[in-house]
């Protein structure tokens, strides 16, 4: 006999026993009473996951209301130098007379340069004659006539810029 | 081989395979087996009564060589039955049903045995252990020898103890005889090439500690 097997005797008596023969009686006694289907088990994870999503679904859309309605009112819109430049025009044919359509575009080609000396005198606005402008679409959606009085201004009067300073005062 | 095997050599008279019985092993679930398994999956409790009574014995000395001590034993194999019970229709087929209880079982006693510290109190025998040195002891056929072999054995016994949890527990499982290594090593979660290691070094050990 070498020491392998004496090792292993010795080792194997250590587990070497019979369980208790009440074992299987508390074991049963020990089961839930019922196993619950395993499609109610799923189900309600199932469920749970179900309202979570539709909750989740609920929350992004009002977030998105939200979100983008200070956009429209032009808090995230174009700025103030753009809507001017885009409304200037519009006011410009409908004082004209043009047929007026549904303002469905913001974007406005560049602006060429235009190199021209600074007057040292600006004259007065010319007289505005009043302008109305119609509803704009969409429909359902109106708008009162816009009234703009005439404006009356002074002459400006601008000093000459000197020349040695190169502009910069 | 030392002085010491021989000497106990000539004290025990122990067949030559003892340590690699197996008789418990089983290849292949049986049709008994699945039956009793289709049945239980369906809530059939006197069924699952049965497949306890098929794998109550493997399953409690599985925890008895985790834990050490009978009645932690006990308890740790009755957690085992009841969690395979719940977790009995997740259970697909993968492996055997055996090898599915085992690696349950273990679980349980290695977390018992976290949780209570009871490795460490395991080196002491308590008054109530039956000391199973008995055995070895009463081969002998003369008090002296008996004493000798009492001896020999009791200080393999305490060596055994003294290896780390890893080897120790892979020594026990392996040298318990109901096991193969391919059963251990989905137990422990370990490559089989470790396992057939870690008993390899184990013996190595402990020979080395008893020739010293």
């Amino acid at each position: 006999m070498t020491h392998d097997h004496i090792i292993d005797l010795v080792a194997r008596q250590m587990t070497e026993a019979e369980p208790p023969a009440d074992l299987r009686a508390r074991v049963i006694a020990a089961l839930p009473p019922t196993r619950r289907p395993r499609w109610i088990r799923m189900t309600i994870p199932a469920g749970a996951i179900a309202a979570l999503a539709i909750i989740a679904l609920m929350s992004g859309t009002v977030w998105l209301e939200r979100s983008n309605g200070p956009a429209v009112q032009g808090s995230k819109g174009p700025d103030a130098a753009t809507t001017t430049r885009v409304v200037a025009p519009a006011v410009a044919e409908a004082s004209a007379g043009a047929t007026t359509g549904p303002l469905d575009r913001w974007t406005v080609g560049p602006l060429d340069r235009v190199d021209v000396p600074l007057p040292s005198r600006v004259a007065p606005l010319e007289e505005v004659v009043p302008l109305s402008i119609e509803p704009i679409q969409p429909i359902g959606v109106s708008i009162a006539p816009i009234t703009v009085t005439p404006l009356v201004t002074e002459p400006l009067v601008v000093p000459a810029l000197d020349a040695r300073s190169g502009g910069r005062e | 081989m030392s002085p010491v095997a021989f000497s106990v050599a000539d004290i025990l008279t122990l067949p030559p395979d003892a340590g690699t019985e197996s008789g418990l092993v089983i290849d292949r679930e049986s049709v008994e087996v699945r039956g009793l398994l289709d049945r239980a999956k369906a809530g059939d409790q006197a069924a699952f009564g049965r497949l306890v009574d098929l794998h109550q014995r493997v399953v409690y000395r599985t925890a008895l060589a985790a834990l050490g001590r009978r009645e932690d034993a006990e308890d740790a194999a009755q957690e085992a039955f009841v969690q395979a019970w719940r977790n009995l229709e997740g259970f697909r087929g993968d492996a055997a049903f055996r090898t599915w209880l085992l690696t349950i079982v273990w679980r349980k006693a290695l977390d018992r045995r976290r949780s209570r510290l009871l490795w460490w109190k395991r080196a002491a025998l308590t008054p109530d252990d039956r000391d199973p040195l008995d055995d070895v002891a009463g081969a002998s056929p003369t008090p002296e020898r008996e004493a000798v072999a009492r001896d020999l054995a009791r200080r393999v016994r305490a060596e055994i103890s003294k290896l780390s949890p890893t080897l120790r527990d892979t020594l026990v499982l392996a040298a318990s005889g109901e096991y193969t290594y391919d059963e251990i090593a989905a137990m422990l979660r370990t490559p089989l090439g470790t396992i057939k290691w870690r008993v390899s070094e184990a013996r190595r050990i402990v020979a080395s500690r008893m020739d010293g």
